[in-house]
């Protein structure tokens, strides 16, 4: 069990897939001006990357491996249509502010690369374990960013206000550029915490 | 000869000029051999209470095992003194009468111009004067074993301060002119000799090589600037050079078939009585506290065993060094100035336009000191350092490819044709107070150590 | 003063390894430094040193900022004087006006930045860097007078924080740490620094018919189609001769030129500044604004056709050439990389200037943008230098060889 349990809790910190890896940076700055897009954009990663990695995890014994990766592709465009197409039925003003970033998912890296770098070559339950681990550990430095952009840059979270009245909202949080700082903020605490960078 | 003009650089106006004139020195007590060279491991060849000769071998050098470095007197061998990690540091050798002297290969001064490069090696390395001659890169003693492409003979010094030519070659002309000709044995390519616009009738007629006149600020009096302007190396290149005032010794040893047991220093700066700031022939290895003595000015104060610039500080109980003929003595002060940063500056010397100094003090004398003015920071690319490098290369940049270990971004950009002492005034005039001859001689050694 | 010296160095051993208050050391080490020059000796060779640290080399950074600092002050009390139209203004009130306005945005700069800037030097545990009191100083003298006090802190915070600890402190920076801070509160909070009313500080009973603070650039820029630029900017009352001067409202020390050209001469006198990137700079402009008065002028905005010297005196262009893009951290290192480094600054002013209705003022901009070319630039010179010298040594061997 200690396998499972470090396959989940690695990519929360150690070896998380935004600000160790540094993948994933697109949406990263995208859809985090608000925490409940975010929010939305978290669970549906979450969505698409566990459940691919089970489902390219129990085909990986019949997928020719020279076409193994339009094989990924098109499970995971599948996906992606699902979760897009529930949101549109059940969350439409959302879906309309998340635009195409939904449909984006199928490039977003860490949904592939996880495919090619574990679920490819690992049996369906740690694969989801690690679709978890790694959507978890997304999820967390984008709900991180957008707190704090939300935070900033109009002084609410969730929308709910949660700074005084008067609070002038700070206008690069709300721009990409803010994104990035609160990000590189974000990895130079973890790093100096941490430790986990040489210096050399 | 149309001078070459140096333009770039700096003379430090440091007090303590050494006059012309030259004293002899007498001393009867123990003397010490230095194993003083970097990057050589010594074999001894004797123990403490052998009896040695006049010239008998002390030790060798294990990669050339043939250079032995040999006694200059005869007498006892009274202590072996070890230094770091059980490294030869100097072997202290009581005087006494000795039998026989080791003889050396004898030659007239017609016969050197020809004896071959074989001839001149034997001795030279028999004798162990061969470590006089260094070779670039990297300024290790020269391997018999490579043929160099050209050897430079320098015959000026413009740092602060050392023995001047003319008056070292005074009485010993053709010693000299033998050390010359014995030169243009070991090299099929030229031998320059490069002079200073004030060399004498008889360093600037010498026979057998090609002269030069430097002229300009320090550092125009230094070998790589000599052979930056002469003949550039490329990066597999060798060439050997040798400073005028110890060919001398080389001549002699030629010439008189015996180890010259003499040589000449200078002792200058700040710190030695203006009566006493001269050249000396003093017996090689005797100690400095008898050369010293009644020549100081009262105080405390820094014996350097070279120039002030590229010397190394060493204490006083130490010897006068076989290979460096300069010895530059500078106070110490630990004084602090009261607002130093708003002052005018017309008490401190600074070679740049933020003091008053800066615009005329370079006309008078400064009794400069071991002060550091300044703490030491992180380093800023100012291009500062390169006003300082008559050699076509970004100072900075060297500097940083070193610091990051980028050994090949070092080589292009032409860290092999240096030697650290031509970045003393870097670190001299550096507002960060960074020790750019250190990096420098530790990029070299990198180098070195991992192969061109 | 040698009682100063014994009272400081009886506390010393506190601070010292070993001592109560040794985490404080950087602290004591700045007051001992700040009053004397410190007693370390040189260890190795060379054994004696040049007088100049870089305690005094900032130092002289300040000095030269002294001129544009005073006209800040008597410029932000004339301006309130004027647009307040307070009766029987003197010199002296201007003085007293301008420094009660001035002195404040400098103060808190200077104090929220030190309070970082120390923060990090007993965390990293080296003595502080001078480099702060430059920084400290520049940021303030960018902002317009009406700047929010808290703003000046948040924005220094950010730009100690960010602009250079972040990298490692004074010397690993990549961006200029006052343009830094400058440009964080130019997009975070754009209404207080930009825009006509934040130029000059009006009484807030004080509800004036018909003023607009325009400033020349803003007036430029909004000139209609087919007018004169320079009819405009005359007619709103900025003639050359008045940006010359500068009695106008801007940020606190851009606006007139002559203190910021005795401050230039200081700097260059001295040998601190760097006078390629500022002649650099002053080439670049010329080039693309006299290049821009070539489009015609009926397919493009009547901005395009003003001439180079009018742009000179607009704006923070001097200013910023002169302080903020000579800084030697930042900037570009090698002499040829100064040149393209300068001349790119001004060229990139005079079109985000003009081709950029967004930003009615393009020299911050230009600068950052170009510090974060600066290395690039640095290392094209470099290379082009190992190949130079690399052919130049082998041409002058083959010359030996042939004889």
């Amino acid at each position: 069990m200690a396998t499972a349990k470090k396959i989940i809790s690695d990519p929360l910190s150690d070896n998380n897939p935004i600000t160790i890896q540094v993948l994933g940076i697109c949406s990263a700055l995208a859809v985090t001006v608000q925490m409940e897009t975010a929010f939305v954009m978290a669970c549906a990663l979450t969505a698409v990357l566990t459940s691919s990695n089970v489902i390219i995890s129990l085909l990986r014994n019949h997928i020719p491996s020279r076409i193994r990766m339009i094989v990924e592709v098109s499970v995971i465009a599948s996906l992606v249509v699902i979760v897009d197409q529930v949101l549109r039925a059940y969350l439409f003003e959302l879906s309309r502010q998340l635009s195409i970033f939904v449909g984006l998912i199928i490039t977003n890296c860490i949904v592939m690369g996880r495919a090619e770098a574990f679920a490819i070559q690992n049996p369906p339950g740690k694969s989801f374990m690690d679709g978890l681990g790694n959507s978890l550990g997304y999820s967390v430095i984008l709900l991180l960013v957008a707190s704090g952009r939300e935070i900033l840059g109009s002084g609410t979270w969730y929308g709910l206000n949660v700074l005084p009245q008067n609070y002038l909202g700070n206008g690069l949080a709300v721009l990409a550029p803010g994104a990035f700082l609160i990000l590189g903020v974000i990895i130079w605490v973890q790093r100096t915490v941490t430790n986990n960078f040489k210096d050399d | 000869m149309t001078p070459i003009k140096i333009s770039k650089g700096l003379d430090i106006p440091i007090a303590g000029k050494p006059a012309a004139t030259l004293h002899e020195v007498s001393h009867e007590g123990d003397i010490a051999v230095y194993q003083e060279f970097e990057g050589l491991k010594a074999k001894l060849k004797v123990q403490e209470g052998d009896l040695v000769e006049h010239g008998q071998v002390l030790f060798i050098d294990k990669k050339q095992p043939d250079l032995q470095f040999c006694s200059p007197v005869a007498g006892t061998v009274k202590a072996i003194e070890y230094g770091a990690r059980r490294a030869l540091y100097r072997v202290i050798i009581e005087p006494s009468a000795g039998d026989q002297p080791v003889t050396f290969n004898r030659y007239t001064l017609d016969q050197l111009r020809g004896i071959g490069r074989d001839a001149a090696l034997e001795n030279l390395l028999a004798s162990g004067l061969l470590s006089l001659i260094r070779q670039r890169p990297f300024s290790r003693i020269a391997d018999a074993s490579v043929t160099p492409k050209s050897i430079f003979v320098n015959a000026m010094n413009t740092a602060p301060f050392g023995p001047d030519i003319n008056v070292a070659v005074q009485g010993r002309e053709q010693a000299l002119q033998a050390g010359v000709h014995i030169l243009t044995q070991l090299t099929e390519g030229p031998v320059y000799l490069c002079l200073a616009p004030s060399a004498a009738e008889a360093v600037r007629n010498l026979d057998g090589a090609e002269k030069h006149v430097f002229e300009g600020p320090h550092p125009a009096g230094n070998t790589s600037v000599h052979i930056h302007h002469l003949d550039p190396m490329l990066p597999a290149d060798q060439v050997w050079n040798v400073k005028a005032v110890d060919l001398i010794r080389i001549g002699e040893l030629f010439l008189n078939g015996t180890l010259p047991t003499t040589s000449v220093v200078s002792l200058a700066g700040p710190g030695v009585q203006e009566t006493a700031r001269a050249h000396y022939r003093v017996p090689i290895g005797m100690p400095l506290s008898a050369l010293l003595d009644g020549k100081l000015e009262s105080g405390e104060h820094r014996i350097v065993k070279g120039n002030a610039l590229a010397g190394v500080a060493m204490k006083s109980a130490e010897h006068v060094s076989a290979i460096e003929s300069a010895l530059t003595i500078i106070p110490e002060s630990e004084e602090q100035y009261f607002m130093g940063w708003l002052a005018p500056g017309i008490n401190k010397l600074s070679a740049s336009r933020t003091y008053l100094s800066g615009w005329n003090g370079h006309k008078r004398e400064w009794k400069l000191t071991t002060l550091l003015n300044g703490s030491y920071r992180s380093m800023v690319f100012t291009g500062l350092y390169d006003k300082y490098v008559p050699l076509n290369i970004l100072v900075d940049y060297l500097v940083r490819a070193v610091l990051a270990h980028d050994t090949d971004e070092a080589i292009s950009l032409g860290i092999l044709e240096t030697d650290p002492e031509d970045f003393a005034l870097c670190s001299y005039v550096c507002p960060s107070k960074m020790d750019i001859s250190g990096i420098i001689k530790q990029g070299l050694a990198e180098i070195e150590k991992e192969g061109i | 003063m040698k009682f100063l010296l014994k009272r400081l160095h009886k506390n010393r051993h506190l601070y010292e390894p070993g001592g109560k208050l040794e985490a404080l050391f950087p602290l004591y080490e700045a007051q001992e430094t700040f009053l004397f020059t410190p007693p370390h000796q040189a260890k190795g060779a060379p054994h004696v040193r040049d007088g100049l640290d870089l305690k005094r080399a900032m130092m002289t950074v300040i000095f030269a900022l002294i001129p544009p600092t005073l006209w800040g002050i008597y410029n932000a009390g004339l301006q309130y004087n004027v647009v307040n139209q307070i009766e029987n203004a003197s010199t002296m009130t201007h003085w007293i006006q301008g420094a009660m306005i001035v002195m404040p945005i400098i103060l808190v700069s200077y104090i929220v930045g030190g309070i970082i800037e120390v923060a990090f030097c007993i965390i990293r545990k080296h003595e502080v860097n001078e480099g702060f009191l430059v920084t400290g100083l520049l940021f303030p003298l960018t902002l317009p007078p009406t700047i929010p006090l808290w703003q000046v802190a948040v924005g220094i915070a950010f730009g100690i924080l960010i602009g250079k600890e972040i990298f490692g402190g004074t010397g690993f920076n990549v961006l200029n740490p006052a343009l830094t801070a400058r440009a964080f509160l130019f997009f975070a909070y754009p209404a207080q620094i930009s825009g006509d009313a934040v130029w000059t500080v009006v009484k807030a009973d004080n509800v004036i018919d018909g003023f607009t603070g325009a400033t020349p650039l803003a007036v430029a820029a909004a000139t209609p189609a087919g007018a004169s630029v320079i009819d405009a900017l005359n007619e709103a009352g900025f003639s050359w001769s008045t940006m010359f001067g500068g009695a106008i409202g801007g940020s606190i020390a851009e606006t007139s030129v002559i203190p910021i050209l005795l401050g230039a001469a200081l700097l260059i006198a001295m040998g601190i500044g760097a006078w390629r990137i500022m002649a650099g700079g002053v080439i670049g402009l010329t080039i693309a604004a006299s290049l821009m008065n070539l489009l015609p002028a009926d397919n493009f905005s009547p901005f395009t056709q003003l001439p180079f010297y009018y742009h000179m005196v607009m704006g923070s262009f001097l200013f910023g050439i002169v302080y903020m893009a000579t800084d030697p951290v930042s900037a570009a290192a090698t002499n040829t990389g100064k040149w393209i480094y300068g001349i790119l600054i001004g060229v990139l002013a005079i079109i985000i200037r003009v081709g950029n209705p967004a930003f009615p003022e393009g020299v911050m901009l230009a600068i950052l943008f170009m510090n974060v070319m600066a290395p690039m630039i640095d290392h094209y010179v470099v290379q082009g230098h190992v190949r130079k010298r690399r052919a130049d040594i082998e041409a002058r061997r083959l010359s030996y060889a042939k004889g």
